[in-house]
């Protein structure tokens, strides 16, 4: 193990332990990375969907609902909104949620 | 629905990450956005054949890195945000770093995505389509380079801090700058579907 991290490295890493081990800031960290992995894997289903000879209405109504997922794990998480006070929360949330299926309207109506 | 998905914070005040005014500043952005995105979902209802045959032209592939370069670089500064409220400013710094090297993949694939499309003829004055992508992607473009300077700049001033508690002033920056890059992922996520995927 010592041979394979370099020193710099592993010197910040048992430096920055003590901090990291305790339980709120593990529960962050497992939270805000998980919504990133959550992040990539929508973006790949969106790209396989497109790629994929899915019928439009339902490749439309697909990327609409993975879309609203996306914005609203960015505005609970990343920018952890769900701590503010709740008009702003509300008004971040509603644009995540709004505005592609105002877009998925348009697409499907005309 | 929204509010009862929130969860109970009774132990601690509710607070708006980062200064009034940025808050203010983004959802001006976000409106003028959201013209854009409604102006071009209007256009592409309307224009189907140019708008189909033009994003024929645009590299998914280049739309995927960076689609994943934001996101990634969002990540890390929600990390360095993370970092900072634990008085960890190395750490904090070394992420922000992180996110500013991720945020330059996003510049450096957009550059050379307009190179191909322009090396090709294409142009503002071709067609509808290409004067929507331009525009709604080149403005989009224009907030990432302000959202790399204002990362960088955080950078250094974190990168000044000798002690190892964040001043409270220094903490709300960093907060306003981060909610500002994760607005510009958000952007992105809603642009990127509209432009590449359907």
């Amino acid at each position: 193990m010592d041979y394979i991290i370099p020193a710099g490295i592993r010197s910040l890493v048992i430096v920055e332990y003590d901090c990291i081990n305790s339980k709120g800031v593990i529960l962050s960290l497992v939270r805000v990375t998980s919504v990133w992995l959550a992040l990539i894997l929508f973006t790949l289903v969106a790209i396989a969907a497109s790629i994929s000879q899915l019928e439009h209405d339902n490749l439309l109504m697909m990327v609409a609902i993975i879309t609203i997922a996306k914005g609203m794990l960015v505005t609970d998480v990343f920018m952890d909104l769900r701590s503010a006070p709740v008009i702003w929360y509300r008004l971040m949330a509603s644009y995540a949620v709004l505005m592609p299926t105002f877009i998925f309207l348009i697409y499907s109506l005309s | 629905m929204l509010a009862n998905s929130r969860p109970a914070t009774a132990s601690e005040p509710e607070q708006l990450p980062g200064d009034l005014a940025i808050w203010i500043f983004i959802f001006a952005e976000l409106t003028v956005f959201a013209i854009f995105f409604l102006c071009y979902s209007w256009m592409h209802s309307h224009n189907l054949e140019i708008f189909e045959a033009g994003q024929e032209n645009l590299h998914p592939i280049a739309g995927l890195i960076n689609t994943l370069a934001l996101i990634s670089s969002s990540y890390t500064v929600a990390l360095s945000v993370i970092f900072a409220k634990q008085g960890r400013i190395r750490l904090s710094s070394f992420t922000l770093v992180t996110s500013i090297l991720i945020g330059l993949i996003y510049v450096f694939t957009k550059y050379w995505e307009y190179g191909q499309l322009f090396d090709a003829g294409y142009n503002l004055s071709s067609n509808n389509f290409y004067m929507f992508y331009f525009f709604t992607t080149g403005f989009h473009f224009m907030h990432v380079l302000l959202g790399l300077i204002v990362l960088g700049i955080m950078a250094v001033r974190l990168g000044k801090i000798t002690k190892n508690k964040l001043p409270k002033d220094e903490l709300l920056n960093l907060e306003s700058a981060a909610s500002y890059w994760h607005m510009i992922d958000l952007l992105w996520i809603i642009l990127f579907p509209l432009v590449y995927v359907l």
